[in-house]
């Protein structure tokens, strides 16, 4: 080989096969093959099995070319290793074996390579060959790492990677959204878990190894947390539910993926429920299930530190004449307004609940360890209640006055079942009803006893 | 086909004869060769190579050849009686522009097939030439015959160089593909002063380092060493007239790249890229060499031609640069490249657009190209 040769030689080993990107790399390394040895085409050709296919020529259009991929194609069938001359007229064909990638046909007008430049040139080719391969590869890593971006990106859950050491290594759209983040640089390589996470919904800051987020590190199991506290940007929380999976390598965890979705709604639709349950839809007040287990409660509290606790039972007078001259709109106007005047009257700590139709139970708490006191503080909340339940009701423009029949009876027997209270409750308000309605009576034993003869009335 | 040459060097002069010409029955594009000092180019000319109803293409460059003399002044209007095609490619300085498919959208597959001669125009000091050049011939490949260079002034920056249906603009190419056969051979005659030397460094078209010492260094111990006196920045200018760098090719003659400046950290300026990866010479030569070269260009051409084409015209593309370094023999090549018998016309350029068919097309420096054109139904 000549030194013009081993020069052309040299230049086109430094430029073959530069580059991870397979067509620019082919273009480069093809056209410094075409100056350096004065070819006027240039062809890679992809084999599988049986089929050529052109990948890159110079110029473009000689990818088509039948003649080119006929050369190829019988190349191929014959399985040849070794470089070959084709001459057809003035112009020759070398065709060189890309090992495990396929082939390379130079075009030249003229006088061919010299033999020991065509076997120089298929050590170029093992370059090239290895070239290809390399970029086919990076372009398959490529497309990979962008489908698992475009999976990770379309999914409403917010997913993020930590490393060893708790530093973010990616994470998804939806949770840059979720956080307030509008790029993922500034969030990766940052120990993202004392960003997002410092503390519980009740404010009190979270030690960071509470956080079952990082467990799987250290116990190289899957972790779940139903109800957590993330903590976005602007310092504001919400309600997550999480998974965090450990990342293990050869045995070795070396990070965590966390998934994650914002339970604000289902935290909203799981109170919703709970009122349906527990409230009266018309009024908001507590309904009679949850007023009972209140009473219970309390019950035992008074038991246990004397406290006395009332229940006052209360009746609407001539309700049902309202609901039949005025409708029933005006009278469940009626009952939200009551129901409001209640909550009104009552200390923090008491109940108001609406026991069904036109009547109201008030439950009052905390009251004096004496009976005596206890009950004058009972009056002078009927008292309010009964005032306060006196004046007039705008009922959608219509002014409407009412008045309530109103049962009050003091728990300070502990042998008095709830039952057993409701129905002192219930006597004390008939017997107000009886004494002419819009008053209020305390629950008398006699009277009761009276009533369980069903004769007597008392006051 | 038969050119015009006009000795008053006027952008109004030139419009008339254009627009003369364009008038001509049979005219179907009107090709323009105009000199720098010209001037500015007034709107109006703009203007009319807009209105015309035939495309105009063509350059504006350092000085012009007309039948064997070299002309500082005036025009040459050639009327072409064939279909003609013009092409505008804009920003030859843009990153974005992708000239690939740019040129396949822009050039259909029947046309591009047919293709015979393409006579091109660059603006020759745009950075991306090199990028251009490639993609014509991934685009064209050995379809046709390039012939052509690059436009513009040595000393005004900025200036607008190509002549176009669209006005007469910069930083852009031109490319008209006329129904018309060719012949194209290129030389020089610059040879090995020293080398090779390897491009261990470079930035499209600065040298930087060669075989890792900088590139400066490098060439000044050559340059030194072959003449009186010490290179220095002063100095440069005619040193480098007289030694180009020589990038090799096997069993061809060197792809000479011209240095034209010293940048500030000692990198090599050249008229065109310089890959890193490749083995450069320093070059020299004399007038005997290049005379010979271009008496060589001249006996190709004729050889390659039909012995039938009796009405063809020649196209003489000649480096600026090599007439700076040639002074009062630049006469003497051109008269070494004329034909005796057929027009002769042509532009000193900066960097030469060259394609005999054979093989890669490059952009040369320093280079003389010749081409005879003629129209098909010459050979019957």
């Amino acid at each position: 080989m000549n030194s013009a040769e081993q020069q052309a030689l040299f230049e086109i080993v430094m430029a073959v096969g530069n580059g991870m990107e397979l067509h620019p790399m082919l273009q480069t390394s093809l056209s410094v093959m075409m100056r350096k040895l004065g070819c006027n085409m240039a062809v890679v050709v992809r084999c599988d099995g049986n089929d050529v296919a052109a990948v890159h020529s110079i110029p473009h259009h000689i990818k088509q070319s039948r003649e080119i991929l006929a050369i190829c194609q019988d190349f191929n069938n014959k399985q040849y290793s070794l470089p070959q001359l084709i001459e057809v007229g003035p112009q020759s064909f070398m065709v060189f074996v890309l090992a495990g990638y396929g082939l390379l046909v130079l075009g030249k007008t003229g006088a061919a390579l010299s033999k020991p430049l065509r076997g120089s040139l298929t050590l170029i080719a093992n370059k090239l060959a290895l070239a290809c391969t390399a970029c086919e590869q990076a372009q398959a890593i490529k497309r990979a790492q962008r489908h698992t971006q475009l999976l990770l990106n379309s999914t409403a859950e917010g997913i993020y990677g930590v490393d060893i050491h708790g530093n973010c290594t990616f994470a998804n759209a939806a949770f840059l959204q979720i956080f307030g983040y509008s790029d993922a640089s500034e969030i990766i390589g940052k120990p993202v878990q004392d960003m997002i996470f410092h503390g519980h919904s009740s404010e009190i800051i979270a030690a960071k190894q509470e956080a079952l987020l990082l467990s799987p590190m250290q116990y190289t199991k899957k972790t779940h947390a139903s109800d957590e506290v993330f903590w976005r940007r602007d310092g504001s929380s919400f309600p997550v539910e999480y998974w965090s999976y450990p990342i293990e390598e050869e045995g070795v965890v070396t990070g965590a993926v966390v998934t994650f979705f914002d339970i604000t709604e289902r935290k909203a639709a799981e109170e919703q429920i709970k009122n349906l349950a527990f409230y009266d839809p018309l009024t908001l007040l507590p309904n009679r299930r949850l007023l009972l287990d209140r009473l219970q409660r309390a019950l035992v509290s008074s038991i246990r530190n004397g406290r006395k606790v009332a229940l006052l039972f209360l009746d609407l007078d001539n309700f049902k004449t309202l609901n039949d001259t005025l409708g029933h709109d005006k009278g469940d106007m009626l009952l939200q307004q009551v129901a409001h005047r209640l909550t009104t009257c009552i200390r923090e700590g008491d109940t108001a609940a609406r026991f069904g139709g036109d009547e109201f139970l008030v439950m009052l708490e905390g009251l004096s360890l004496e009976a005596d006191e206890a009950m004058a503080q009972v009056e002078f909340i009927g008292n309010k209640i009964l005032t306060m339940l006196n004046q007039p009701y705008d009922l959608d423009g219509t002014i409407y006055y009412n008045t309530p029949s109103i049962g009050m009876t003091l728990f300070n027997d502990e042998n008095c079942s709830v039952d057993e209270l409701m129905k002192r409750a219930d006597i004390a308000m008939y017997q107000a009803k009886a004494d002419g309605r819009n008053t209020l009576r305390f629950f008398d034993r006699d009277v009761q006893n009276t009533d369980t003869d069903n004769d007597r009335v008392l006051e | 086909m038969l050119p015009i040459t006009q000795c008053s060097g006027t952008w109004s002069a030139l419009q008339t004869a254009i627009i003369e010409m364009a008038t001509e029955p049979g005219v179907k594009a009107v090709f323009v060769l105009a000199c720098e000092s010209n001037g500015e180019v007034p709107e109006v000319f703009d203007q009319v190579l807009r209105e015309l109803s035939i495309p105009v293409f063509g350059g504006v460059f350092p000085a012009l050849i007309a039948d064997g003399n070299r002309l500082e002044h005036g025009n040459i209007v050639m009327g072409l009686d064939v279909a003609t095609d013009v092409y505008v490619i804009p920003s030859l300085s843009g990153p974005s522009l992708n000239y690939d498919t740019f040129l396949n959208d822009l050039i259909s597959p029947n046309r591009r097939a047919d293709a015979q001669t393409m006579l091109t125009f660059v603006d020759g000091l745009a950075p991306r030439v090199g990028d251009f050049i490639a993609s014509l011939f991934n685009t064209f490949g050995l379809q046709g015959n390039f012939i052509g260079g690059g436009a513009g002034s040595l000393v005004t920056p900025n200036f607008r160089c190509l002549i176009t249906p669209q006005g007469v603009i910069r930083d852009a190419a031109v490319i008209a593909i006329p129904h018309l056969s060719s012949r194209v051979c290129v030389a020089h005659g610059w040879e090995s002063l020293a080398g090779p030397f390897e491009v261990t460094e470079s930035e499209n078209n600065v040298i930087l380092s060669l075989d890792w010492e900088p590139a400066l260094n490098v060439y000044r111990q050559v340059v030194e060493a072959h003449q009186d006196g010490a290179l220095d920045t002063n100095n440069f200018g005619s040193s480098a007239q007289s030694h180009p760098f020589g990038m090799t090719r096997l069993n061809a003659e060197f792809v000479v790249r011209d240095p034209i400046a010293i940048r500030a950290d000692g990198g090599l300026i050249c008229v065109g890229d310089v890959p890193r990866g490749s083995l450069v010479h320093i070059m020299t030569g004399d007038q005997n060499t290049l005379l010979n070269a271009a008496k060589n260009v001249r006996s190709m051409v004729d050889n390659a031609t039909p012995a039938e084409v009796k009405n063809g015209v020649d196209l003489f593309i000649d480096c600026i640069s090599r007439s700076m370094f040639l002074g009062d023999h630049i006469a003497a090549e051109l008269q070494a490249v004329r034909h005796p018998s057929r027009p002769q016309i042509g532009a000193f350029t900066l960097g030469e657009i060259a394609n005999s068919g054979q093989e890669y097309l490059e952009f040369h420096n320093k280079t003389a190209v010749v081409a005879t054109l003629w129209e098909n139904n010459e050979l019957g």
